[in-house]
């Protein structure tokens, strides 16, 4: 087999990562910079630090390898003839569903920091099943809070009068009880 | 964290993933800065979530309704609920006649329709049609969103008709059921008029109050002794079914309209403790022919009962209402699962309130953010 192609990411902080074109390409906006060509000397991305770019290219290889061994599988159970070839694709596939499920629910236990940086740099480089995961984190922290818990979770500065509060409040008292 | 730094498109992505059926969530997020409150009450916001959870949940259900007051609000979600005052506590808006895609129809009085989206605050009044006369009979109505190619999942402020039914003496002095006629007429929010002409059925009945069902385009509201009046909000068609005779002594009065999938409109009925549901086929030249689609035992899945009673359908929620002495019961109809909802009350008639429920325009108006 070929060895898969390769692109070189340059971090805000001039680190520089060497990854598969399938990892990168879970990027659309890495995958629009290849398509247009502006890969010579490394994609330089200017908003994403390398913590936060070592991290999130952990996620895209961990799914890249995940959708080529799903692929994989998936042809060698078309090539099969016989069905016993086939549940044994379909059952390596399962494990990996488990698998990816798992890791993605370890991925994301992290400080609300960490958890911030992940947000602004999947949105940036447009991953999407990164932002969806980072998203679904966030708000499964928020439900069952108050808006103060809420506030104290991710430091947000309550920019309502108290006069303010109270009126909604006492509007929505059944959100309260 | 700091919430300036998080794109409003972000925050937006993390707010729709709170869970629909539990508003109290949403609501306490958007109190948790003026930036957050102003993303969740955009319209923007309303449409995202309609993507995102694709159906919307029950929140509660108006009880009641068939009272001379603004009928009772109970919620079905996990924490509390309510529904924002209309106009304030005391505020009667009258008897509640339809409540879909996430508005409510009330008869004011003889000559007024009242109109109330909840999660906007919108009221509108509309006189009821002029040969409308409630003295004898109260009408039927329904409110559709007309919004073309509308999935129902955001459709507030947009156009809605209402089809007014209500049964009238056919010119005789005395007010009997075979010497009745009914009347149906239509209004569409865009010309805020009633259609000048009235059309004219003969049925020797009288329109129920129980709530019409739409399935696809099609309206179906129930009148006495079995009748079915048809109407095709596209094409204006008008049929009247018949319930087979049969059915109608199978059931003895303990069966109600409801959508049937690839088949249109079909009844659910009760008999000692099951539920079985027909579907009527008129695809054949000529013949109706109606089949048990569906039978549901109702022992091992309810608290035993001997007076069960069908009580309505909600259409989006793909549930039905069962009351009995132990108290009001849904059944989701994909999982057979039953949810007790609250406490039987002396006369049910209740209408589900089905809507994605977003932070409004009071909370908005209590700190000058315009939507």
């Amino acid at each position: 087999m070929a060895s898969p192609a390769m692109v070189t990411l340059i971090s805000s902080d001039d680190a520089r990562f060497e990854v598969t074109e399938a990892a990168a390409t879970m990027s659309q906006t890495i995958r629009h910079m290849i398509e247009d060509g502006c890969t010579d000397g490394g994609i330089p991305l200017p908003n994403v630090p390398a913590r936060t770019l070592a991290k999130v290219l952990e996620y895209c290889n961990k799914h890249a390898a995940a959708t080529a061994a799903e692929s994989s599988a998936a042809g060698g159970a078309a090539a099969g003839s016989d069905s016993g070839s086939s549940s044994s694709a379909d059952s390596a596939g399962k494990d990996d569903g488990v698998d990816l499920a798992s890791f993605d629910k370890a991925f994301v236990e992290v400080d609300t920091d960490t958890l911030y940086d992940l947000l602004l740099a999947a949105n940036y480089l447009d991953v999407k099943t990164l932002l969806d995961l980072c998203c679904q984190k966030v708000a499964d922290m928020i439900r069952g809070k108050t808006p103060e818990q809420i506030r104290q979770t991710f430091g947000i500065k309550n920019d309502f009068s108290p006069e303010e509060e109270e009126k909604i409040r006492k509007e929505n008292q059944w959100a309260f009880e | 964290m700091a919430p300036a730094a998080l794109p409003n498109d972000v925050v937006a992505e993390i707010l729709i993933r709170l869970p629909h059926d539990d508003p109290s969530c949403l609501l306490r997020a958007s109190l948790v800065c003026k930036p957050w409150l102003g993303i969740v009450s955009g319209p923007d916001f309303r449409r995202r979530l309609g993507a995102f959870h694709r159906t919307p949940p029950m929140l509660g259900l108006l009880r009641d309704y068939c009272c001379a007051h603004t009928p009772r609000f109970t919620a079905t979600t996990a924490s509390a609920f309510s529904l924002p005052a209309a106009g304030g506590p005391d505020d009667c808006l009258g008897t509640a006649l339809d409540c879909r895609h996430g508005r409510v129809l009330f008869l004011a009085s003889n000559e007024l329709l009242i109109i109330w989206e909840p999660m906007t605050g919108d009221l509108r009044r509309v006189p009821t049609p002029a040969a409308f006369d409630y003295i004898y009979f109260m009408p039927n109505a329904a409110l559709v969103c007309t919004a073309s190619g509308c999935d129902h999942r955001a459709c507030t402020g947009g156009p809605f008709q209402i089809v007014f039914v209500f049964s009238k003496s056919n010119g005789g002095p005395m007010i009997i059921e075979s010497e009745t006629v009914a009347e149906l007429c239509v209004c569409s929010s865009e010309t805020q008029a009633w259609d000048e002409e009235l059309t004219t059925i003969y049925i020797d009945s009288i329109v129920t109050t129980k709530r019409s069902i739409l399935v696809g385009r099609t309206l179906y509201f129930p009148f006495n002794l079995g009748y079915i009046l048809e109407y095709d909000l596209c094409g204006r068609d008008l049929v009247v079914i018949q319930i087979p005779d049969l059915l109608l002594a199978e059931f003895k009065g303990n069966l109600m309209l409801m959508p049937v999938q690839g088949s249109g409109v079909g009844i659910a009925g009760i008999k000692e403790s099951t539920l079985s549901v027909w579907s009527r086929d008129a695809s054949g030249h000529g013949d109706v022919v109606w089949e048990q689609s569906r039978v549901i035992d109702l022992d091992p899945l309810l608290p035993a009962a001997d007076d069960m009673e069908l009580l309505g359908f909600a259409e989006q929620a793909n549930v039905i209402f069962l009351g009995t002495c132990n108290g009001i019961f849904t059944i989701k109809l994909n999982s057979e699962l039953v949810s007790k909802v609250c406490e039987k009350g002396d006369s049910e008639m209740l209408l589900p309130f089905i809507s994605f429920y977003t932070p409004g325009c009071e909370e908005c108006s209590v700190i000058g953010i315009t939507t």
